[in-house]
């Protein structure tokens, strides 16, 4: 009983921290008034979105926050009305996880209806030229996908169809940890599945073992972003990358790099989340244009606006489906990985 | 400090270092700290900063010429507007080791110039290393993670026939290789070389150089076959000791940088010969390409035109893996550093990884880090490089595991046989220490049984020390007080002896030099690093100034004579300038004569540092 009453305290105080206080930080804001309203409310986003979030800045609080930070606040506030007026920047199924985790299943969620995707980004890999070469005469035995890539994961090249100079086959994917992480490692375990609907009730052994060989190298793409030091380091650090396409643009046009987009695609469909009272917030910044032009020279597919260079304009997405299973889920895949990766 | 196995001080010693070493996850390699210890003022250009906020950064000497050169554009730009108001980086070069131990313990800034805000050392790992020196000592970290600005991967240099008769470029060279020559009595005339003498590597000890660790690890790992996850099983193997100890055999010395081996091995090549001084060295990729472009030491100095060699090296990526060095940026969580400062060192980071500067730090042979920016020439096959490599890189062993094999080679390294030569002419007695009223005898006698403990108990060590007049009768130049016996035997003699030195008369310091190098070269051991260490605070004055010119010229052409040659016995002389009257110009003609090294002491007070400095050579 006494554990339960400080989670309970500690869960507000998350709340307060990751929320409310904020607010007060800010001032009296709000407009605060019912459907629709939120204003001025401030806009919280991932750290890997700074950048693109910062064109925001001008007119609105900006807060950077890890997802999983803002995930637990908000899951732990269910039922309760504590808390100010915000819109989340986030793929889509992170803002689901709020909804379907709340601690209390009764309590109304604090987070309301995602506005439509602003912005997609499907699930890419980056895989030296040469490298892909060899897998695909060896342990791929044709394309190079997720499913065979972790399987021959962390094994010397030579037992894979490489050469022994080669080394392990070492694989970096963008910390699952993070918001676009967790989408990545969502779509390359769709292609572990062949599919993207599954469920943590199909976690077993055999995907552990799976993960651990992906994640052989996880340590190493914490340094940094993985495509930036698979580049920047060689062949050596990184034989293959799992990122964003918006990630690994610095890939894209390297006579000895290629960027695959393996199946099952997954794609991150970047929403606005409304925080309490904040749907119409919510709906301004997914329209604002500063932050759709910021998020499509970002490498981000916006709908309207031009392509970055290095975005693959003809690589389909799914049309009506980010190929990824529920947020509950992810964040399951995510403390599997966190587990077999140690 | 150096630590080897013996008295519990010296354990103590190995331990720490190991163990800092250790738990940085050390080295990612560069090279370092090669200016030799310490280093001292650098650039930074006219230091005129204004009103503007003063950034001092210290950095590993390698960059220090590129960092000059970007503070000097960056000190007066936009991007050095901070706040309300400006920043203005100063820079001075220290070596990495040498910054971590003064951060660890404390930065004079009389003695060292002024704190840094910014540190940039060869490597990441060095942060780690300062932290938990800081947190054994109780003290909050200071570094932290950096931001790495430029890459340079450690690799294996040879003079481009000798790589070619190993097979170059067609056929991959690893320490597999090494060890195969090292233990090959025929040498290269294994090769079909028998002009190149036996097979000599060139490897900077791991206690002191980044290099020179990551050298270690990447032998160790070659002598387990893997390229992750050393572990004390893989170190406890009979194998992998005695793979070590076939390659530290063919060491030639080891010493705290690479420049030295470069240097030398460039003066060698002047004279037409660099087949016989070493074969092969571990540095960084980027120390091939100043060599080969006729700058073997990286700086420029004023006057000084690039000469490319009539021998290129070529950089040999060892086929098991090797390691990078990082080159962070970090920005010092220290007391002496103030908001202003800390947010105008990152304005510089910032400036730094810019892609313009990122394209200037390629210029000095550094790859990028920043993808933006293409690894191009000057890292081409033109000059011995190939920027399609490594293919391979090592992960770094875990703490505990790099802690062992620090002291492992301890152990494994090559033994050393030294004759330690101390002046003790009538000037030794001047002041060496103001605050405290030591003589610089004392402070030399402090530093030289301090050292003392740095040799393993397997060296053989034995003590001169010469004036004019010694002796009952007051007629000998030089008193061999102990003569050269195994370290573990004779140290205790040799620090009592050291104790009781009194300063004298002259400074008979030609002559004494050569009956030194004389008597190391009769009696040398081809088994051990042989050399003689000459400390000495003025010039040569044995009452005779008619013939030393002769006397010198003698001296040299019997040092040079004596390094050269496929049947030589090299003895390596490692001269100390000792106090601002010693005879530096002549000191580095002898050292360079046995491709040895000179070490300056000018400031009486360094001595420990310089003492320690010359004695990782062994």
């Amino acid at each position: 009983m006494r554990q339960q009453v400080l989670a309970a305290v500690g869960a507000i105080a998350l709340v307060v921290g990751a929320v409310v206080v904020r607010g007060t930080i800010e001032g009296d804001d709000d407009d605060g008034g019912g459907g629709g309203g939120g204003g001025d409310a401030a806009v919280v986003c991932p750290p890997e979105l700074r950048a693109t979030c910062e064109t925001l800045a001008d007119d609105r609080e900006l807060r950077i926050e890890d997802t999983a930070t803002t995930t637990e606040a908000l899951v732990a506030a269910a039922g309760t009305d504590d808390v100010e007026p915000a819109v989340w920047l986030v793929p889509a199924p992170l803002a689901d996880a709020v909804r379907s985790e709340r601690d209390d299943p009764e309590g109304e969620a604090v987070v309301g209806e995602p506005t439509a995707p602003l912005a997609r980004s499907p699930v890419a890999l980056v895989i030296w030229e040469d490298r892909a070469a060899a897998l695909e005469a060896g342990a791929c035995a044709g394309t190079v996908e997720w499913r065979c890539l972790g399987d021959a994961a962390d094994r010397p090249w030579t037992d894979v169809g490489g050469e022994a100079t080669w080394g392990r086959l070492k694989v970096g994917v963008t910390d699952p940890d993070t918001a676009t992480g967790t989408v990545v490692l969502g779509g390359a375990t769709a292609g572990y599945f062949d599919s993207p609907d599954y469920a943590s009730n199909d976690f077993d052994a055999s995907l552990a073992g799976w993960l651990g060989a992906l994640g052989a190298d996880a340590a190493a793409a914490d340094q940094g972003d993985p495509v930036d030091l698979m580049i920047t380091r060689g062949p050596g650090e990184f034989s293959a990358v799992g990122a964003l396409e918006a990630e690994a643009r610095t890939a894209a046009g390297r006579a000895d790099l290629r960027v695959l987009y393996p199946a099952p695609v997954a794609t991150a469909d970047l929403v606005a989340v409304p925080i309490g009272d904040a749907g119409g917030a919510a709906d301004d910044v997914a329209g604002d244009d500063d932050l759709r032009g910021a998020l499509a020279t970002a490498g981000w597919r916006v709908e309207g606006e031009a392509t970055a260079p290095g975005v693959d304009a003809d690589a389909s997405l799914p049309a009506d489906d980010d190929g990824l299973p529920g947020g509950g889920v992810l964040r399951a895949l995510v403390a599997l990985w966190n587990d077999t990766t140690g | 400090m150096t630590a080897r196995p013996g008295s519990p001080g010296r354990r103590r010693i190995a331990a720490l270092v190991a163990l800092a070493l250790a738990v940085a996850g050390a080295c990612t390699g560069n090279d370092d700290d090669d200016d030799g210890g310490g280093g001292g003022g650098g650039g930074g250009g006219d230091f005129d900063a204004g009103d503007c906020t003063v950034v001092d950064l210290a950095t590993s000497p390698e960059k220090l010429e590129l960092l000059t050169d970007v503070a000097d554009e960056f000190n007066g730009s936009d991007e050095a507007q901070v706040g309300d108001g400006c920043a203005f980086v100063r820079v001075q070069r220290k070596s990495s080791g040498a910054a971590e131990s003064l951060l660890a313990d404390g930065w004079d800034e009389s003695v060292e110039g002024p704190r840094p805000v910014l540190w940039s050392p060869a490597g990441s790992s060095w942060a780690s290393v300062l932290d938990q020196h800081l947190s054994d000592a109780g003290e909050p970290a200071m570094a932290g993670d950096g931001t790495p600005v430029m890459l340079s991967p450690l690799v294996i240099a040879m003079p481009r026939p000798m790589a070619e008769a190993l097979g170059w470029p067609d056929e991959p060279i690893g320490f597999g290789d090494i060890l195969t020559l090292a233990r090959d009595g025929e040498g290269w005339g294994a090769r079909g070389h028998p002009e190149w003498g036996p097979f000599r590597l060139g490897k900077t000890n791991p206690n002191f150089s980044t290099s020179g660790l990551s050298a270690l690890v990447a032998q160790t790992y070659a002598a387990t076959g893997k390229t992750t996850g050393l572990s004390q099983e893989d170190l406890d193997s009979p194998q992998v000791a005695d793979f070590a100890r076939g390659v530290e055999s063919a060491v030639v010395h080891y010493g705290d940088t690479t420049l030295t081996f470069l240097n030398n091995w460039y003066r060698a090549d002047q004279r037409g010969n660099p087949y016989q001084y070493v074969s092969a060295v571990a540095v960084e990729e980027k120390s091939v390409i100043d060599y080969n472009t006729g700058n073997p030491d990286g700086i420029l100095s004023e006057g000084e035109e690039p000469r490319p060699p009539r021998v290129p090296l070529v950089a040999i990526y060892p086929e098991e893996g090797t390691l990078y060095s990082d080159n962070p940026m970090i920005v010092l969580d220290a007391e002496w550093v103030d908001e202003q400062e800390a947010e105008g060192a990152r304005a510089f980071v910032d400036f730094v990884r810019t892609p313009a500067n990122q394209e200037r730090v390629l210029e000095y042979g550094f790859r990028p880090d920043s993808p933006e920016v293409a690894v191009g020439d000057p890292i081409s096959e033109d000059n011995g490089v190939d920027p399609t490599t490594p293919q391979t890189l090592l992960d770094l062993p875990d703490a505990s595991v790099l802690s062992s094999l620090l002291a492992d080679w301890a152990d494994q390294r090559k033994s050393a046989r030294v004759l330690l030569v101390i002046d003790v002419s009538g000037s030794m007695g001047d002041e060496g220490d103001p605050s405290t009223g030591e003589t610089k005898l004392d402070l030399a006698k402090g530093a030289a049984v301090d050292a003392l403990e740095q040799f393993k108990d397997d060296d053989e060590v034995g003590l001169w020390v010469f004036s004019t007049d010694l002796g009952d009768a007051q007629d000998q130049n030089v008193l061999q007080l102990v003569p050269p016996g195994r370290a573990g035997d004779v140290r205790e003699d040799l620090a009592n002896r050291i104790r009781d030195l009194v300063p004298t008369n002259g400074t008979p310091l030609y002559e004494v030099t050569q009956s030194a190098y004389e008597d190391a070269v009769e009696n040398y051991d081809r088994a051990r690093i042989n050399a003689v260490v000459v400390l000495s605070d003025g010039r040569n004055d044995d009452g005779d100034t008619s013939d030393d010119r002769d006397q010198l010229a003698e001296l040299l052409d019997t040092l040079s004579a004596g390094s050269e040659g496929q049947a030589s016995r090299p003895v390596r002389v490692f001269p100390i300038g000792y106090g601002a009257d010693a005879d530096l110009p002549t000191l580095r003609q002898i050292a360079e004569s046995t491709s040895g090294a000179v070490y300056d002491s000018s400031d009486p007070q360094t001595i420990d540092r310089v003492f320690t400095a010359v004695i990782s050579n062994f």
